[in-house]
């Protein structure tokens, strides 16, 4: 045996000196034996290969070696780490590159290098070094032909990597030896390219059967189609067969078996171009393919889980690393411990989106598609019950946020998922407080996920005080002051049903707040925007929306500066269960309203703070006095232009002033929604006006324009009764309105009356229509109805303006009777608006203005000296008003100085006025009693808010019964022969409630059949009025027979009366004022008379029957002549 | 005899750049940011184009034109570099298909032949190097193939020869230039003994020649080798060596009057410049010898000193014992007056002295050293 100076130990052959064999002595078997101690570690690439094509001939060595047995265990791993795996693992990269050509266009481009040309260009550039690099290659080419398939080559395509550092970066091409081969160099700036969490080029090496499964697919389909592959790639053969046998998924290798040309139809050629060339990129003649566009068969784990039904459900993609989503099917591959998507994605057009770390178009998204970039501060307490506070828990009171959640949300999932939690019990959202003022804000998307993973969960923190900055997900907080309200908090179970008055409350000048509507992710326009305070009167502005037909899901608050947070409204659903009976008795000067709600009694309309009409978003904060200390500005502001939150209970409550409030800017043209620019002021009288605003008080019998007014009114009524309706459960259809008119309410206007309240009623509350009763029948119902030993029964209902009276027996009305004199009349001019005194207020009134003035009641003296408050009938309206009124009894005041009534029943001076009043009626009530036969009633029932001033003549209603039975004995000439009752006058009784409760127990009635029972009495004394009595029949002489009349009622008054009733010592009555009375009653007559029939004759045509008696026309003048001359001489005494 | 010329193309050892002619190639354009000069640290794959270059070469040309029939071409390089790996097949390609330079027809056909040195040494691993010796394996399969396929199957050579060696010795790793100070090694002598074996021989078809010692596990020495190689190298080697020993250790006797020669033949010839370079050279291949003995593996062939005792300058062997009157230096000197006086036939004074030398030496080897 001898010592052979070679690499291998082999054999036992002797060799002596230089051995001669024909046999090459390294072949593979023996080059197999030589013992590579430091393994084929993969430090530095391999290049002694002495050739210019060294790389193909050692990729092509590459596949071979990698499925040889590893020289310990003698199994095959194509796991491996050795060099070999590497430049396996790198081919593989190129070759997959090119199988995902279209994803990967933008980054990498295919240069075509024909050999033919390209040799030709090198040996003519005239560059030496060019001419050795052309020789080289083309000695190589012919003399290694056959090894690498030289000979069959037409071209080989480079792959040109965009971004990278020089001008061409080659990372790999196709190889006419194994398909495909890789660049030796360090390719790690290829760094936007993956497969799945695998970097192509990286340090860990990917072999085949791990990769996407198009791609092995597309590689045996290739073998399958290629003609003579195994003899042209014997090494790429042969690796594909160990590929094929370390797939463990037996369905794979069945379809790896079954693969076929067929499969080329899903796939497309990779098109070379050049100039005008267009090639497609092919080995040795065989054409390769690439995928086309879409994704397509996987379903990413990532998808996104919604109920809704939406197309191209997006992606949603985790933005940090770990091993949370690791195991998640991404696309082709899963999804790995290393990605995060970007915090944003700028793409605004979902199918636009490339996915990251996959490059190919699908949509997806991110944490800012869901999440704003600032969060709105409030700094007001949230209205948590009513409103989505995103279940942030505050220490401090005064302080919320808005949720910072974009409407793109709602295109996915509904409010009420937003409230609930994930399938692991984890809020969908979560905001927290953290120290500094900052506040975290964590959302979770549902996605289909895994059985350990249902979502992905997005997290920003908002920092109070440094700026926003997306790139590292911090947000910035921005305050708003502002509240709002949405009237009703209900949500319709038909939409078209809904109309919902949403209004913001903000500074006027500086308010830059804007409310946007959404359901889902869908703007909503509201049917109209209005505000009140254009001019910037006052230092707050309500922005007014009207949304109808249409329910909305949350507001969208923006600031001028697209700063964006939404409020998320808890609504109640509509229920329609309850039947609700309304009965509104629209008076000249009061309005009250009763309802009964299925069952129940009666009841007085209000509500209380749970069923409170308006929903504030922020709630004002009380401190331990219980004095309001936030928002108290904005909650005036509301309850004045809108609605109190009570009304009932305290300062507001029904009957109230028939006025309306309404905008200086209102264009009465168009038709005007409530509370856009009107509402029903509550605060008339009690809280002083806000400087736009202007009061309509002829409501019910305006004209023209007024008209308008009128139909506001009773739309703005209505609105507030269905808010009833609905925030009790009520249901619409069933409501029933009943509303109340006066007898001597001409035919037309009342028509006009009636079609405003139907349409109303259909606008409001659905098909149908209201009913109506007059104001005379009504209360006869109620009492009959109260008092069961009732037979003959005479009401009188005093209003304002007008006296309506019924006679009733047994329930049924006999007659009725109505007339323009009512308590107005004694507080006010009735010939004459432009007289603004009056004796009565005048008297008193500057007393209780020191007594404002004395305890600074600024708001109340305000309002006393309220322009509205100039005319003096309102004037008394509001010295009535003050005994109700919680400020001055807050303050101290005692009830006895303010309370009007009692001043007035202490009072002697005046007295005599009111009597002059209340004998006038009841003198002609006692004429018709004589003239019709009737008999004497058993009771006297009053109603209407104007019978109050009865009560300043006496509170004892025994009394004034007994002095009322002794007008009717004179009259009639016997004695009264029963009892006779006052009702209606006791202390704390509301007369005016009688109408409406009687409303609502009676039925309805034949309009026309109690019109039938009308009857005037002539003012002559003569009789009732018959169809010849018209306008035009008025003569002179009918003149100065009613103002006979009228002298007779004053004799009868201040002769026949004084001496059979001591005015003084029953009722309060002084001397001086007596005489002053007296000589007042005996002047002007005619004066009066004709003032009455001119007013009346703007009303009513000359032909028309004549519908009033004039009796108490001169009555009127007198009664303010009176109280003038009285207050004159205790002036002047 | 036969003309050879041969290309070195492995990175020379100091020493063995003065024994074999090197051939000049033209410093290269860079490739990689390798610079110029440096061999190409391994990367025979950018040497194979770069190397194109020689074929356009002024050498080329020149060597192309002085070819002529009956010529023979020798190719020396190593598997596992940059410069040899990729200039061998490349080279022979040319030589075999080139046809643009003088006598291509004859050259295409003449007969070729060409040593591949294999790993023989280890490199200690510098990361600063480019070349990294744990590569050398993985590369020389890698190249191995390569020639199987691309000049062994094709016949494009009538003899290669193989020289490796599993010894690992290891070595300073330096980027080859003057810093691989790489002492001189066994395979390189060996690899010397292939050029002439080559001239030598007749070849039928490819032949692949490997090389054969008796097995040893300590140094190689003459005994080592097998009769032929003995045959090659024992009597010229020690010939040389005994004149090395005697015109270094023992200059002074030599140019001096006792060695009667002088007078007559080299009066002046100690000071001309043709004897100092002659010395120096002497000196040079005792230190030759000396890195081979202390190489691993070791060449251990003469002893390194011998002092006065000049016949005992092979390792382990006795010399004879002659019937004559001189010994050691004495018999050196009466044998060279004898060889300048009846055999020289040279008349130049320095071919003379070498000539005298030369027969001298002979004969006292046959006498004293060979069996």
């Amino acid at each position: 045996m001898s010592k052979i100076f070679r690499l291998y130990k082999e054999g036992t052959t002797t060799y002596e000196d230089w051995n001669n064999s024909p046999a090459f002595p390294y072949n593979s078997t023996s080059r197999d034996t030589i013992e590579d101690p430091d393994g084929a570690s993969a430090h530095h690439e391999i290049t002694s290969i002495p050739s210019p094509f060294a790389r193909i001939d050692l990729v092509k060595t590459a596949f071979k070696e990698v499925c040889k047995p590893t020289q310990n265990g003698g199994k095959i791993n194509l796991d491996g780490n050795s060099i070999f795996h590497k430049m396996v693992s790198d081919t593989l990269d190129v070759a997959e590159i090119f199988f995902n050509m279209e994803k990967y266009k933008d980054k990498v481009e295919i240069i075509k290098w024909d050999p033919n040309l390209m040799l030709a260009e090198l040996e003519n550039s005239g560059i030496e070094g060019h001419g050795y690099l052309a020789d080289a290659l083309r000695k190589y080419m012919k003399a290694d032909g056959k090894t690498y398939n030289f000979n069959n080559l037409n071209n080989i395509y480079l792959l040109n990597y965009k971004n990278g550092p020089d001008e061409l970066n080659i990372i790999g091409a196709t190889s006419p030896a194994t398909l495909f081969f890789s660049n030796a160099n360090d390719l790690s700036y290829v760094n936007d390219i993956f497969f799945g969490d695998d970097l192509p080029f990286d340090n860990e090496y990917q072999p085949l059967y791990k990769r996407d499964f198009e791609f092995v697919k597309y590689l045996f389909a290739l073998r399958n189609t290629i003609h003579n592959f195994s003899g042209l790639f014997p090494e790429v053969d042969t690796y594909l067969n160990f590929t094929y046998k370390s797939l463990k998924d037996q369905a794979k290798k069945a379809e790896l078996q079954n693969v076929s040309a067929g499969i080329f139809n899903d796939l497309e050629a990779i098109e070379v171009k050049r100039e005008n060339e267009s090639d497609i990129v092919e080995v040795l003649g065989n054409p390769l393919y690439r995928k086309k566009q879409n994704i397509g068969k996987h379903e990413s784990d990532f998808t996104i889980k919604t109920d809704y039904p939406v197309s191209d459900l997006p992606l949603i993609l985790p933005v940090e690393a770990g091993n949370r989503y690791s195991d998640l099917q991404y696309t082709t591959a899963k999804w790995g411990k290393t990605n995060k998507a970007p915090f944003e994605d700028k793409e605004s057009d979902l199918s636009k989106r490339v996915l990251p770390y996959e490059g190919s178009l699908h949509p997806y998204l991110t944490l800012s598609d869901f999440l704003e970039p600032t969060l709105i501060k409030v700094p007001h307490t949230f209205n948590s019950e009513n409103y989505f506070d995103g279940h942030l828990k505050v220490d401090n009171p005064e302080l919320s946020f808005l949720l910072p959640i974009k409407p793109l949300f709602f295109k996915y999932f509904s409010v009420d998922q937003l409230r609930s939690n994930m399938i692991d019990g984890k809020p969908m959202i979560e905001m927290r407080l953290l120290a500094g003022d900052s506040v975290m804000v964590t959302l979770r998307i549902p996605i289909k996920g895994s059985d350990k993973v249902y979502y992905v969960e997005y997290t920003r923190t908002y920092y109070a005080h440094s700026s926003k900055d997306i790139e590292t997900n911090s947000g910035d907080i921005v305050e708003m002051k502002f509240t709002g309200f949405i009237m009703p908090q209900i949500s319709f179970i038909s939409p078209e049903d809904a109309i919902y008055n949403v209004s913001c409350v903000q500074s006027a000048k500086d308010g830059k707040a804007e409310f946007l509507f959404y359901r889902k992710d869908e703007r909503i326009i509201p049917s109209s925007y209005s505000c009140r305070n254009v001019d910037n009167e006052h230092l707050l502005r309500s922005d007014n929306y009207l949304v109808k037909n249409t329910n909305f899901d949350y507001i969208q608050i923006k600031n001028g500066y697209s700063v964006k947070g939404i409020v998320v409204p808890i609504f109640r659903e509509q229920r329609n269960i309850e039947k609700f009976k309304f009965a509104i008795d629209l008076g000249t000067s009061n309005t009250h309203i009763e309802y009964i709600k299925g069952n129940t009694q009666p009841q007085v309309f209000g509500f209380s703070r749970k069923d409170t009409q308006l929903c504030e978003m922020f709630i004002p904060t009380k401190n331990e006095l219980g004095n309001q200390m936030d928002l108290v500005d904005e909650t005036e502001l509301i309850e004045k232009d809108f609605l109190p939150e009570e009304i009932g209970s305290g300062d507001f409550l029904f009957p109230t002033r028939t006025v309306l409030s309404c905008g200086k800017n209102v264009d009465w043209s168009k038709k005007v929604d409530p509370y856009t620019l009107v509402n029903l002021p509550f605060t008339y009288d009690k809280r002083k006006d806000l400087p736009y605003n202007n009061l309509k008080y002829n409501i019910k019998w305006g004209k023209g324009d007024d008209l308008c007014v009128m139909e506001s009114y009773v739309r703005t009524l209505m609105l507030m009764l269905r808010n009833k309706v609905l925030l009790n459960n009520g249901d619409l259809k069933s409501t029933e309105i009943t509303w109340f008119y006066p007898i001597s309410m001409a035919p037309k206007r009342l028509r006009r009356l009636h079609e405003t309240w139907d349409e109303a009623y259909r606008e409001y509350f659905g098909e149908g229509s209201t009913s109506n009763l007059s104001e005379s029948v009504a209360p006869i119902q109620y009492f009959f109805r109260r008092y069961s030993t009732a037979t003959d029964l005479v009401n009188v209902d005093i209003g304002g303006g007008t006296t309506d009276i019924a006679f009733a027996k047994n329930r049924e009305v006999l007659y009725v009777t109505s007339f323009r004199f009512a308590s107005n009349a004694l507080f006010q001019d009735s010939y004459s608006n432009l007289t603004l005194d009056n004796g009565i207020v005048d008297r008193y009134k500057n007393m209780i203005l020191n007594l404002l003035e004395e305890k600074r009641l600024i708001q109340l003296i305000e309002v006393f000296n309220s322009e509205n408050n100039r005319y003096p009938a309102n004037m008394a309206s509001f010295l009535f008003s003050l005994k109700d009124n919680s400020i001055p009894r807050n303050k101290g005041v005692s009830e006895k100085a303010i309370d009007f009534n009692y001043i007035l029943q202490e009072d002697e001076d005046f007295k005599i006025v009111f009597i002059v009043f209340y004998t006038a009626i009841i003198y002609h009530i006692a004429q018709i009693v004589k003239n019709m036969g009737l008999e004497t009633p058993r009771h006297i029932s009053f109603s209407g808010n104007g019978s109050k001033v009865i009560r300043v003549i006496t509170t004892d209603s025994k009394l004034l019964a007994k002095y009322t039975k002794i007008i009717f004995e004179k009259i009639l000439g016997r004695p009264y022969g029963k009892e006779l009752d006052i009702l209606g006058l006791e202390k704390d009784s509301n007369p005016k409630d009688s109408t409406c409760k009687g409303g609502l127990i009676a039925g309805t009635e034949d309009d026309d059949d109690v019109r039938e029972k009308t009857i005037v009495f002539k003012s002559d004394g003569s009789g009732v009025v018959t169809e010849e009595d018209k306008y035009n029949s008025i003569d002179e002489g009918y003149k100065k027979n009613t103002v006979k009349a009228v002298e007779d009622f004053f004799t009868f008054l201040f002769k026949d009366m004084a001496s059979a009733f001591n005015f003084d010592k029953n009722f309060g009555v002084s001397a001086s004022s007596m005489k002053v009375a007296r000589e007042m009653a005996a002047k002007d007559l005619n004066t009066y008379l004709e003032k009455g029939i001119n007013q009346r004759l703007e009303e009513v045509e000359v032909e028309d029957n004549i519908e009033e008696t004039f009796f108490f026309y001169p009555i009127k003048g007198v009664l303010q002549k009176m109280s003038n001359e009285i207050y004159n001489s205790i002036i002047n005494s | 005899m036969e003309t050879l010329r041969f290309f070195r193309l492995i990175p020379p050892s100091l020493s063995n750049s003065r024994i074999f002619k090197a051939f000049h190639q033209k410093p290269p354009t860079s490739t990689l940011n390798a610079s110029f000069c440096a061999p190409y640290k391994g990367n025979p794959n950018i040497g194979s184009v770069v190397l194109n270059q020689i074929s356009q070469s002024d050498d080329f040309e020149e060597f192309a034109n002085s070819f002529s029939a009956g010529d023979r071409i020798f190719i020396i390089s190593s598997i596992f570099g940059g410069t040899g790996a990729s200039g061998f097949p490349l080279l022979l390609k040319t030589l075999r298909q080139g046809d643009h330079f003088p006598n291509h027809d004859l050259i295409n056909n003449a007969t070729i032949g060409a040593i591949t040195i294999l790993p023989y040494f280890k490199l200690k691993q510098n990361e600063d190097s480019e070349i990294d010796s744990s590569t050398f394996i993985s590369k020389t399969k890698s190249a191995l193939a390569y020639y199987e396929s691309n000049i062994i199957k094709n016949g494009s050579i009538d003899a290669l020869y193989y020289l490796a060696d599993d010894m690992a010795g290891i070595y300073e790793n330096n980027e080859g230039g003057s810093a691989q100070r790489n002492d001189a090694h066994l395979v390189e002598f060996l690899g010397a003994t292939a050029v002439v074996d080559f001239s030598n021989s007749e070849f039928m078809g490819t032949s692949n020649l490997e090389l054969g010692i008796r097995d040893t596990d300590s140094a190689v020495s003459f005994n080592s080798f097998y009769y032929r190689m003995r045959e090659m190298l024992f009597s010229p080697m020690v010939q040389f060596t005994l004149m090395a020993n005697a015109l270094t250790h023992k200059i002074d006797l030599f140019r001096s009057s006792q060695f009667s020669a002088n007078s007559k033949y080299f009066e002046n010839f100690y000071n001309e410049r043709f004897f100092q370079e002659l010395t120096g050279f002497l000196h040079k291949y005792l230190e030759w010898l000396k890195e081979l003995k202390n190489n691993k593996r070791s060449l251990n062939l003469f002893n390194e000193v011998c002092g006065d005792k000049p016949f005992e300058l092979v390792t382990d062997l006795k010399p004879k014992r002659i019937l004559s009157r001189y010994s050691d230096y004495s018999l050196i000197i009466d044998r060279l007056n004898s060889a300048v006086k009846k055999d020289c036939k040279s008349k130049d004074p320095k071919d003379r002295f070498l000539e005298m030398f030369y027969l001298g030496t002979k004969k006292l080897v046959k006498e004293k050293l060979s069996n």
